[in-house]
Formats: C-alpha cells, sequence, structure tokens
C-alpha cells in the first residue's frame, strides 16, 4: 500500500511507527484499569465468618429415624448488602436413637439440583437426572459421582445447629467450595 | 503463510481496499491540527462504552442497592475507583471536546452546502451526549444526582399541557424511585447509546462522503496541498487523542470520581448539576414566578434552535452577505461565551456565599460518614438504615434535631448554651467542671450556681475525676484511684449536697452511676425528679412521645461514647 505523499518515506516509516505507539498506548490506558476491574472477582476472597453454625430447632422437633428438610438461615454479606436474614441452603436432618444427628445437604453432588425425598420408595431422589442416595446418603444408582454431601450437626442442650459447608460438584471427590 | 492468509481473507472480505481507502483518503488543503477533536471524541466514546460495561457489570439499578454497589466498585472491586473515575471525568472531557468540535467546525463553516445534514447530525449528537450525561449522574443514587436530577425533571413537569404526564412518565411515577432508576437506567445504557451509535455511524459516512471542510483558498490551492491522511493526519489525531486520555487518566487516577452520601429524601442538600449544567441552573435564578419558563425552556431552546438550523439560516442570508458564515460562527462563539460566563456566575456566586460551603462540607461529612458505615456491608433496606443502625451516628443526629436548641455545640463563639455535650464525662471533661463549674460550657448559662468550684491539689482532683469516671461503667478505670476519690467524696464536701444512694435528696444531682446507661437515660426522660435536678432543674422534660425510646437509647449511647471523645472547647 502506498500513495504519493509530500513526506518523504523514511519520515513516513517514523510517523507511521509512532502513530502505532501511540495508538496502543491509548489502548493500555483503557485495557488496564477495565479488565482490572473485570477481573477482580478472580482475587481470592477473604474469609468471611460464614462458618458459624446455624440453628434448626429443637431436638424434640425431629421424630428419631425420620428425615426432615430444614432451611439454613442466617445473616449474609453479599458483595454489597448485608442481611441479617438470607436463607443460603437446605439440609435433611435425622434424629437416631442415640441423640445425635445426621445431616445431608440437599445439593445433589452432580450438578447441584435440590435432592428429594422419596417416600414411597424410602429413599432420596434427584429430580434432575434421577440419582437415588439411601437413608445415609449413599450413592445408589444415577449418574451422581459420589453420595451426598454430610454436614456437621451440633447439639448444645435442647438446641440443633447445623454447620452449613458447599462442596464442589460433579467430582467423586469431596471438595470444600 | 500469513501473506496467503491475508490473500485468502482479502479475497473474502476486500478489507485490503477498505483500510486503503480509510488510510489514504485526501485531506484537502492538508493535514492540520484543528482537524483532531472528531476523532478524539471518536475515541473517547469508545472508552466510555468500555468503562460504562466495566461499570455495568457491577452496577445495581434499584434505589435499596445503587448506591451500595457503586461504593462498592470504588472500595471493593480491583481498579473500580479508577473505571469509575474514567467514565466521570470522560463525560467532563466529551462536553470540553464538543465545544471545541462545535467551534472548530463552525469556524469552518461546514454548516454551509453540502454539509447541512452532516451538521444536523452532529446537532443530534450532542443532544444525545448531553441526554447521557444527565441521565448518568442520577445512577449512583447519591445526594447530588438525586437532588440534581430532581430540577431536571421538575422542570419537565412545569412545561405547559403536557408537563405533569410528561414528569411522571420520566419519573416511572409520582416520585422518585425504582422506577425512576430503572428507567434512567436504560436511558443511559440502552436507549442512549443505541441512538449515539446510529448517529455517530451517519456522522462519519456523510463526513467521508464529503470530507473536512477545508480552509478558504482557491481550489488548485487546495489541491496541490493534499495529503492523504496517513501519515501525518493519523498522527496528529493519534496524538492528541494521546494526549487527552492520558490526562484523563492522570485526573481519574489523582481525583477520583465524588460519591456523595445517599440520597436522603428527608435532608436538606444543597442541589448544583454537574458543571456543564450550571449555566443553565444560573439562567433559573433571574427568571421569577410566572416567567420561569423563559430560562428553564424557551431560551435554552431558542439557543438549540439557532444551533440546529444554522445551516438554513445560512442559506438565507447568504444571497446578502457572501461572508454570513464568518458572522453566525462569531454569533454562535459570543453566545457559547454567555453560556460560559453564566457558569462562571454560579461559581462565582457559590463561591462568595459561606453559606454553600459550610453546607457542602456537612454533605461531604455525611459521605464518608455513609462509606465508613458501609465497609460492613449496606442493609438489604437502602443505605439510609446505615446511619439508623448505628446507634452513635443516628444519636448524633437526634442530639442535633432535638437538644441543640439548647445544648449548643461546643465550638460555637460566644458559648450562651446549657452545658456542651462534646467529650461529656470524659476524664478532662469532669476535672474542667470541677475547677470550674460555672464556666459558659458548663453551669455558667443557667441558674444553677450553687455548686462551688473544687479548689484541693490536683491529686484530690485526679482521685475525684477517677471516681466519678467510674460511675458511667468505664471499661478504663483505674480501680485504686477510683477508690480513693470514693474516700475524698465526703471529706471534701461533695456528700453535703450528693448523694451516692440512688435515690437522692433534691439538692444536687444523685451520683450513683453518674453518666451510665441507665442513669442518662431516666435523666433524659425526668430530670427534674429529686434524684436528679429537683427544684434547680431547668432542662425540658423528654417522654415518650417527644423522644420515642429508640431514639431515646441512640442518644445516651452518643453521650455514653463522648467520654472517649476530646472537649471540643478552650
Amino acid at each position: 500500500m502506498s500513495e504519493p505523499s509530500s513526506v518523504p518515506p523514511t519520515r513516513r516509516g517514523f510517523l507511521g511507527a509512532i502513530t502505532v505507539l501511540l495508538g496502543g498506548a491509548i489502548a493500555a490506558l483503557a485495557a488496564v484499569p477495565v479488565l482490572g476491574s473485570i477481573l477482580s472477582p478472580l482475587r481470592p476472597a477473604p474469609r468471611t465468618g460464614n462458618d458459624v453454625p446455624i440453628p434448626v430447632g429443637n431436638v424434640s422437633d425431629f421424630t428419631v429415624g425420620v428425615p426432615r428438610r430444614v432451611e439454613l438461615v442466617r445473616s449474609v454479606t453479599d458483595a454489597w448488602s448485608r442481611s441479617e436474614a438470607t436463607t443460603v441452603g437446605a439440609a435433611w436432618l435425622t434424629r437416631k436413637a442415640d441423640g445425635t444427628f445426621t445431616a445431608l445437604s440437599t445439593i445433589c453432588p452432580h450438578l447441584g439440583c435440590g435432592v428429594n425425598m422419596d417416600k414411597q420408595r424410602g429413599h432420596f431422589a434427584c429430580p434432575c437426572h434421577t440419582s437415588a442416595f439411601a437413608m445415609d446418603g449413599a450413592r445408589l444408582e444415577g449418574p451422581a459421582p459420589r453420595g451426598m454431601d454430610p454436614l456437621t450437626v451440633e447439639v448444645r442442650g435442647q438446641a440443633v445447629l447445623v454447620h452449613y459447608r458447599r462442596f464442589k460438584q460433579g467430582i467423586s471427590e469431596r471438595e470444600e467450595v | 503463510m500469513l501473506k496467503r492468509f491475508g490473500d485468502w481473507l482479502d479475497s473474502r472480505t476486500g478489507h485490503r481496499a477498505l483500510m486503503h481507502s480509510a488510510l489514504f483518503e485526501r485531506v484537502l488543503g492538508g493535514a492540520r491540527w484543528r482537524y483532531v477533536f472528531g476523532s478524539a471524541l471518536v475515541v473517547l466514546i469508545l472508552l466510555q462504552a468500555v468503562t460504562g460495561i466495566a461499570l455495568e457489570l457491577y452496577y445495581s439499578p434499584s434505589t435499596t442497592d445503587a448506591w451500595a454497589s457503586v461504593n462498592y466498585i470504588e472500595t471493593q472491586v480491583q481498579l473500580g475507583s479508577l473505571v469509575r473515575g474514567l467514565h466521570h471525568f470522560g463525560a467532563s472531557a466529551i462536553v470540553i471536546l464538543v465545544v471545541l468540535h462545535l467551534l472548530q467546525t463552525a469556524w469552518a463553516g461546514a454548516f454551509r452546502a453540502p454539509r447541512e445534514v452532516n451538521w444536523l447530525a452532529g446537532f443530534v449528537l450532542m443532544q444525545i451526549i448531553l441526554a447521557l450525561a444527565l441521565t448518568g449522574y442520577l445512577l449512583p443514587w447519591d445526594q447530588k444526582g438525586y437532588w440534581a436530577t430532581q430540577v431536571a425533571t421538575s422542570i419537565a413537569g412545569t412545561l405547559p399541557l403536557i408537563g405533569e404526564k410528561l414528569q411522571t412518565f420520566l419519573q416511572g411515577g409520582a416520585s422518585y424511585g425504582n422506577l425512576t432508576l430503572t428507567r434512567f437506567h436504560t436511558l443511559h445504557v440502552i436507549l442512549l447509546p443505541a441512538g449515539l451509535v446510529l448517529f455517530l455511524g451517519i456522522h462519519l459516512a456523510l463526513f467521508r462522503k464529503h470530507g473536512v471542510t477545508p480552509p478558504d483558498m482557491p481550489q488548485e490551492e487546495l489541491e496541490r496541498r493534499a495529503e492523504p491522511f496517513f501519515p501525518k493526519q493519523l498522527f496528529y489525531d493519534t496524538a492528541f487523542a494521546a494526549a487527552v486520555v492520558g490526562t484523563l487518566f492522570f485526573v481519574a487516577f489523582s481525583q477520583g470520581a465524588p460519591l456523595e452520601g445517599p440520597a436522603d429524601p428527608s435532608s436538606q442538600y444543597l442541589a448544583r448539576p454537574e458543571w456543564y449544567f450550571l449555566p443553565l441552573f444560573q439562567l433559573l435564578k433571574y427568571f421569577e414566578g410566572g416567567a420561569e419558563l423563559l430560562g428553564t425552556v424557551v431560551l435554552p431552546g431558542l439557543a438549540m434552535g439557532f444551533m440546529a438550523t444554522l445551516p438554513f439560516i445560512h442559506a438565507f442570508l447568504v444571497r446578502r452577505l457572501p461572508q454570513a458564515h464568518r458572522a453566525l460562527a462569531l454569533v454562535l462563539t459570543l453566545g457559547l461565551a454567555g453560556v460560559g460566563a453564566l457558569g462562571a456566575l454560579a461559581v462565582a456566586s457559590d463561591r462568595k456565599d459561606p453559606a454553600v460551603a459550610t453546607m457542602a462540607a456537612r454533605a461531604h461529612e455525611e459521605a464518608l460518614e455513609a462509606r465508613r458505615l458501609a465497609t460492613k456491608g449496606v442493609p438489604t433496606a437502602g443505605p439510609l438504615e446505615l446511619y439508623r443502625n448505628d446507634p452513635i451516628v443516628w444519636g448524633a443526629r437526634v442530639i442535633s434535631a432535638q437538644c441543640q436548641s439548647c445544648h449548643q455545640a461546643c465550638d460555637t463563639p460566644n458559648y450562651t448554651g446549657s452545658p456542651c455535650l462534646e467529650g461529656y464525662a470524659s476524664r478532662a471533661w469532669i476535672a474542667r467542671f470541677l475547677r470550674n463549674p460555672r464556666a459558659p460550657h458548663f453551669f455558667g448559662n443557667t441558674k444553677i450556681d450553687e455548686m462551688d468550684a473544687y479548689t484541693g491539689p490536683q491529686e484530690s482532683l485526679d482521685a475525684l475525676v477517677e471516681f466519678l469516671y467510674s460511675q458511667g461503667e468505664r471499661p478504663d478505670v483505674t480501680v485504686a484511684l477510683a477508690k480513693k476519690g470514693e474516700e475524698l467524696f465526703d471529706g471534701e464536701g461533695c456528700a453535703s449536697c450528693h448523694t451516692l444512694d440512688g435515690v437522692g435528696s433534691g439538692m444536687a444531682p444523685d451520683l450513683k452511676g453518674w453518666a451510665s446507661h441507665a442513669w442518662t437515660a431516666a435523666f433524659i426522660r425526668t430530670p427534674g425528679a429529686p434524684r436528679f435536678f429537683g427544684e434547680l432543674n431547668e432542662m425540658e422534660t423528654f417522654d415518650h412521645t417527644r423522644l420515642p425510646e429508640d431514639e431515646l437509647r441512640a442518644v445516651t449511647l452518643w453521650l455514653h461514647a463522648q467520654a472517649s471523645q476530646p472537649l471540643k472547647f478552650p
């Protein structure tokens, strides 16, 4: 590409190079803050006080051997907003004969749907891709790579508290998010 | 390899011819620095687009979240403050460059045939840019955006016939709320940018069709001096754009975009628009009562109408006056100078007014306070809850509303109030009080003159101070010293009027638990009780109707917290 010009070829090359350089500088000045801000969520998140156990009721609210679904409600800071009571998830709680509890996260370890109770068959069933789990959470059938995720339950006097955690989906190991 | 790919692409797209025609477009009369404004505007508009997209990833258009999300951008998002600074000052830079571009093209006579339509497209672009500026600064939902935009929509409301409906339509209801934000947001990020792209396309296509408006020279001379766009003009354009973007970057980095406190419909805020709307703001001051429409709509409308119809005014005049385009450019320049002068007048009159400075300082303090409180997260009920959720901050507000008609601010000159409250019940406050209870900042302006100044030695004073201080449930009491003070209480004569039994004598306030939460709350409810000032009392009684329980609690907490604050009087 060339065209007759009053500017001699060497000077043309020089001006062209400077122009490209300056154009690059403009692009860089815009790109750094824009990309930096867009990628902001990839920075490691600061530890929040989100491992405080969540009260879900009294021991007497639960019948021995019958799983009951409880909603987990606690205060949440989400980006800029703070809420005193937000439902962050749910768990299937079963009271055992010895007074201890088992808790299973309702989030299916396959792809994260909410796991239901199939009362007729007497096991847990995921409505999305037909994974089934035994009452203790073990995988029975379907595409789920592992059993349901257990949560730690604490009993303080009469109060039942659940330590809520979320785990990565789609893998056979249990890895906390 | 690359060449083969280039050939393949060119045979499919013809991109080489396109590039060639872009780079080697002939600039009649040669490259000039004064042609740079238009391309710099394109660069700045692109910059607004990319920074706008970045901001949009974090912004939430609702009355409860908008301010909080913008504050989040400022404080939590990596480089967020810089992005917002670029977007904020970029808007100002665009307005400045629009004026320069307008003046340059006007003096070149670019409104003359055959460029009339392009002049009109440019005029529409200017309106869109001003509308973007106006809709943009409401979005943070801070005090400035909220109050300044109120003025704009109220002006729409004063229009004859359609005014009321138009205002309701713009606001999305009878008053400002979520629907106002969603409407302004939609305008700002979808409708106006779409219009901008459309008219920018027309503007650039027509510019390519007619080329730059060359200087007044014989045609041969223009041809002789003609140059291709590349390299010189492109270099000029790029160099100027780089200088503008560099300056913008520097200003955004060093200043940061302002964010006032969250919009508070109950506040008295000094509403001032962004600088580019100050001339309109100033104009409103000159038209009273029924003539208001002259300032708000008629005059600005006439000015804009003149600008839009310049090509046709010129076509009409040029038959009689061959140099009409110069005269018209002069009129336009003088008009813009007048607009600038109006803006300068607005700034000058604000500078002269000390009340403006005071209000601005207060607004600034409030903004800092809200942003400090927001570090722990903004309540889902909205940022105004920040004030209410912080008893100290809210207590200060209740105090200034309910108490300061008597208890003036401690730094008021020639203090004539009841005892001032800043630093109340701190060790310094108690010590000063015991040494001189009749000082103007204590009982000096009340009827109470029966308390004697304490004239004992400093160490006894220290002990008495520590004892009184210990009554207020303080965490940092020196127990031994307080004990010593308690032993001195009788001997130094305090007990001849004051009691320590929680019942009182009616002669002077009982000091058991003095300045504790419970004592202060009880005192505010019943200052005239025998346990407190009894018959000496001059303070008004604040019962449940005057000071609801939660306000009392806030005031009490604020007063209790004063013990760790410095005194604010000499």
